[in-house]
């Protein structure tokens, strides 16, 4: 697979927020987003 | 994430949004919420459509590599109480830079379960899209 690299677009997606409604990254066009990747919850 | 809360200020002065992401089951996702009291939304991807699409990987030895033991045995020598695993423990994570035009400017994918980027050099990213350093 190839993966994304600096420069690209990012992968959009859609997940559902805990508790909440769910978010799409793209919607949230014009402001600046740092997505962190959990590894394990532990 | 201890981290991040502590330049929590800051990301807000910079206008960032933060999105936590993980394949945790929901239960798992709650009490980790309670324990850390994170403010950040936190999305579940028990799919791991989204882990996969950002290119982060599983991995069994870089899981369990004498770097990382050592990592966790210097943290129980030092008296820190170590979590119980919930969930897989060979899914590795990473920390994404998404500009407002939704173009990624930074991609750190974890070599392995303890290495995470200086919250320092997200924060330069971030303050350099704040002020156009970047085009």
């Amino acid at each position: 697979m190839t993966q994304a690299q600096p420069g690209q677009l990012a992968p959009d997606f859609t997940l559902a927020a805990l508790g909440g409604e769910a978010v799409t990254l793209s919607h949230g066009r014009g402001r600046p987003h740092l997505l962190v990747f959990l590894r394990h919850l532990g | 994430m201890a981290q991040l809360r502590h330049f929590e200020a800051e990301l807000r002065r910079l206008d960032v949004q933060i999105l936590v992401i993980s394949f945790g089951a929901e239960f798992w996702a709650r009490a980790w919420l309670q324990e850390t009291g994170s403010p950040f939304p936190l999305l579940l991807d028990p799919e791991r459509s989204a882990y996969r699409a950002y290119g982060l990987e599983r991995s069994f030895v870089r899981v369990w590599s004498p770097k990382v033991m050592w990592h966790y045995t210097r943290r129980v020598l030092a008296g820190q109480k170590l979590q119980s695993i919930r969930g897989d423990p060979h899914q590795l994570g990473g920390d994404f830079v998404v500009d407002a035009q939704g173009v990624l400017r930074l991609a750190y994918r974890s070599k392995d379960p303890v290495d995470r980027p200086p919250v320092a050099e997200l924060l330069a990213v971030l303050s350099n899209l704040a002020t156009g350093a970047h085009r």
